[in-house]
């Protein structure tokens, strides 16, 4: 696999981005609290599924370092955390050779209680899924599972939430009597899934920093430029600052030989909170524009906490790191 | 809205492959300390064992001595200066192995280097911009601990505007008489070199007309004044140079270059400097870890804790790409302040916290200590405010 190939699936999938999930799309999307359907078919249609499928099995092979492009330029354009998650997850279950998944031209659906946090027995779980879902990937505190969910006891309810645009339902199944399809490698898809989260971040933070620093140099009062104010410019200053934290995070996990799951929670923890606050700035920076809907800043900042819920809440990622580094101590 | 901006970074990223991505991309190099390097963390841990110096003493002045004995122990034993060419007496390895000393010298509680403003700062300097003279003149002795460093930026008037210096040092055959004060020197009593940064050029303006000087602290009018601190050591001086004579073979880098090569000073300070800071705080936050569960309180502090050790692994993670890009000769101007802004964040976050969880019984000098020293991180070499405005400066071009 070489490396222009993942440039040109990013480059791919940001001019597709730019094209169908403008500003006015997203927000359209977010009032009617359902995801652009024609986005997500385009979405499909590239072939995100198929990146991180082993190119023996016809997939392109991406390894993580070369996922976390696509996924950094996903979140600077806010692509439908549904594709991100087949792109991730999905594809390389099904076609990595799941035995008894359906494939990924079925509607699926993505059970996130939140990673690697309860319900520990089933339902209901929190996800993504696609209208006429199927099955779902449902990623609980201990297991991951692709569930059917064609059966009378499996319902998906509408749940907007804080990310109204990404189609996310409640999805309620009996743990006891629902059909597990097939049972997933939990702790890969977890770390996994950690680590295409942080790339998304970055990629939201640094977006949203690029627009504020540009609105600062365009807007003005008191007869100059918000940049030109030392207060806007260290706040600016503390945006970048958080942009290369958040980038070195996702780097320093890419770049691991073997996967280590409590550095990839730890870095979570303290990358969803610097993303977080970036995404706070930037409203404070655009002032009344940043808190107008019709501007969509709010958008990034909904797509940050929304992704703070998808890791597992930050309170209990810290709760988790905290526990990890006390049992460490009590080995040592 | 609706920019297309990630064209730049992408092309940036074609130019190179995946496996070494050039700076300002997706996934930027970093330094790798995981698997390599065994034979020398192995090393290191077992010399440790059998080298292991106990608790320093309390006392300044036998503190300071004892750690000079404790580096020139680990340059009899091949551990220092790693990374330095072997001519100069160096190991000839990369940054990495740097790295891993750090590490192992914090997570096994050694004692720190008394020497690592010269070993990791002033040491790469005169390595980048030094003559073959000064290269074999200066570098042994910092190896060894023989010759201390100290470094004389900051001025009575020159504080965060370092431009503003003073000092003067203007050439009379070949010497240079050097006239001025310098403060917050730190080690001054102790240093027998002093890095300083004066006006060479007295029609220079600002950053211009100043020259880095490489000054003997025994040289006749040289008066060391030491300042106590907030914790009552004498950790700085005020240093007064009335008429002392310098040879012009001192001057680092060339007489009128003295801004840029305090620049490149002040960035290596962020590489190695943090990730040395960075293991020690890992270190103090597995003492506050055994301290809260010595005291039964460790239940209440689970989240606190949390929230630390993921600090110290963003730090560290910022910290080994900074790494990454000083090994590649790739480190972006401006960029390594990032590290500084956050170190200072982390630093008194971890005192503050102990402070908050131990209560009267668990509060001991040490921990007092630490809480008030970790006010100085956002202040000494370049205060937070400072960062910003570099960072504003050169990272977003305001």
């Amino acid at each position: 696999m070489n490396g222009i190939t993942a440039i040109e699936v990013a480059s791919t999938l940001d001019h597709l981005l730019a094209d169908h999930a403008s500003i006015d799309r997203l927000l359209h999307a977010a009032a009617s609290e359902a995801p652009d359907s024609t986005l997500l078919t385009a979405l499909d249609e590239i072939g995100l599924a198929e990146l991180a499928v082993p190119e023996e099995m016809g997939g392109l092979g991406l390894d993580l370092d070369q996922l976390c492009v696509v996924g950094w330029v996903g979140g600077r354009r806010l692509m439908p955390t549904l594709s991100r998650l087949k792109m991730s997850l999905v594809g390389p279950l099904v076609m990595g050779g799941l035995p008894g998944a359906p494939s990924t031209s079925a509607r699926w659906g993505c059970g996130f209680p939140a990673i690697g946090s309860p319900p520990a027995g089933g339902g209901p779980a929190e996800g993504w899924v696609e209208e006429g879902a199927r099955v779902a990937l449902v990623v609980g505190e201990s297991a991951s599972r692709v569930v059917d969910l064609g059966r009378p006891d499996s319902v998906v309810e509408p749940s907007p939430g804080v990310d109204p645009g990404q189609g996310r339902g409640r999805l309620r199944f009996d743990p006891d009597a629902a059909t597990v399809l097939a049972r997933a490698d939990h702790a890969r898809i977890v770390d996994r899934s950690r680590v295409l989260v942080i790339a998304e971040l970055s990629g939201i933070a640094d977006r949203v920093m690029e627009v504020s620093v540009d609105y600062a140099r365009q807007r003005s009062q008191f007869g100059r430029p918000l940049a030109g104010f030392q207060a806007v410019q260290h706040k600016l200053a503390d945006m970048r600052a958080g942009c290369e934290l958040i980038r070195s995070a996702v780097s320093r996990l890419a770049w691991l030989e073997e996967p280590r799951p409590e550095l990839t929670a730890s870095l979570s923890a303290a990358t969803v909170s610097v993303a977080r606050q970036v995404a706070e700035d930037a409203i404070q920076v655009h002032g009344g524009m940043g808190f107008a809907w019709e501007y969509g800043i709010h958008l990034y900042y909904r797509r940050c906490l929304a992704l703070q819920q998808q890791l597992g809440g930050t309170a209990s990622l810290r709760r988790f790191v905290g526990r990890s580094i006390i049992a460490r101590r009590k080995t040592q | 809205m609706g920019l297309v901006i990630t064209y730049e970074i992408l092309f940036e990223v074609m130019q190179a492959p995946f496996s070494r991505i050039v700076p300002g991309s997706v996934v930027p190099p970093t330094l790798r300390v995981e698997s390599e390097l065994d034979d020398l963390r192995l090393g290191l841990r077992q010399w440790f064992e059998k080298n292991d110096p106990g608790p320093q003493p309390l006392e300044y002045a036998a503190r300071m001595a004892a750690l000079t004995r404790w580096q020139r122990q680990l340059h009899r034993a091949g551990f220092i200066g790693l990374s330095w060419p072997t001519e100069f007496g160096g190991g000839g390895m990369g940054l990495s192995a740097e790295a891993v000393l750090c590490q192992e010298l914090a997570t096994t509680s050694m004692p720190q280097l008394i020497n690592r403003l010269a070993l990791y700062t002033w040491g790469p300097t005169i390595l980048s911009r030094g003559t073959q003279e000064q290269k074999s003149r200066f570098l042994p002795g910092m190896l060894d601990a023989g010759e201390i460093w100290c470094q004389g930026f900051s001025e009575p008037d020159a504080g965060s505007d370092l431009a503003a210096v003073r000092t003067r040092a203007q050439v009379s055959g070949d010497v240079l008489v050097v006239d001025g004060q310098k403060v917050w020197t730190s080690r001054a009593e102790l240093s027998k070199w002093n890095a300083m940064l004066v006006r060479t050029d007295p029609e220079g303006v600002r950053h211009s007309g100043l020259s880095v000087l490489i000054v003997d602290m025994g040289s006749p009018g040289v008066t060391v004044r030491p300042l106590l601190q907030m914790l009552g050591e004498p950790h700085f001086s005020e240093v007064f140079f009335d008429g002392v004579e310098v040879p012009l073979e001192n001057v680092l880098g060339g007489l009128g270059n003295g801004w840029d090569v305090a620049m490149e000073a002040m960035a290596y300070e962020r590489g190695l400097f943090v990730l040395e800071r960075t293991t020690g705080l890992r270190r103090r936050l597995a003492d506050l870890v055994d301290r809260l569960d010595a005291l039964g309180k460790i239940e209440d502090a689970i989240e606190s804790l949390g929230v630390l050790e993921s600090k110290l692994d963003l730090l560290d993670a910022q910290v080994f790409r900074t790494l990454g890009h000083q090994e590649n000769g790739t480190l972006v101007p401006g960029s390594s302040s990032v590290d500084k802004l956050f170190l200072a964040d982390v630093y008194q976050d971890i005192f503050a916290t102990a402070f908050d969880h131990l209560s009267d019984e668990g509060l001991d000098d040490g921990w007092i200590n630490d809480l008030l020293e970790s006010r100085s991180v956002s202040i000494y070499s370049g205060t937070s405010e400072i960062q910003r405005n570099v960072i504003a400066r050169l990272l977003l071009g305001l």
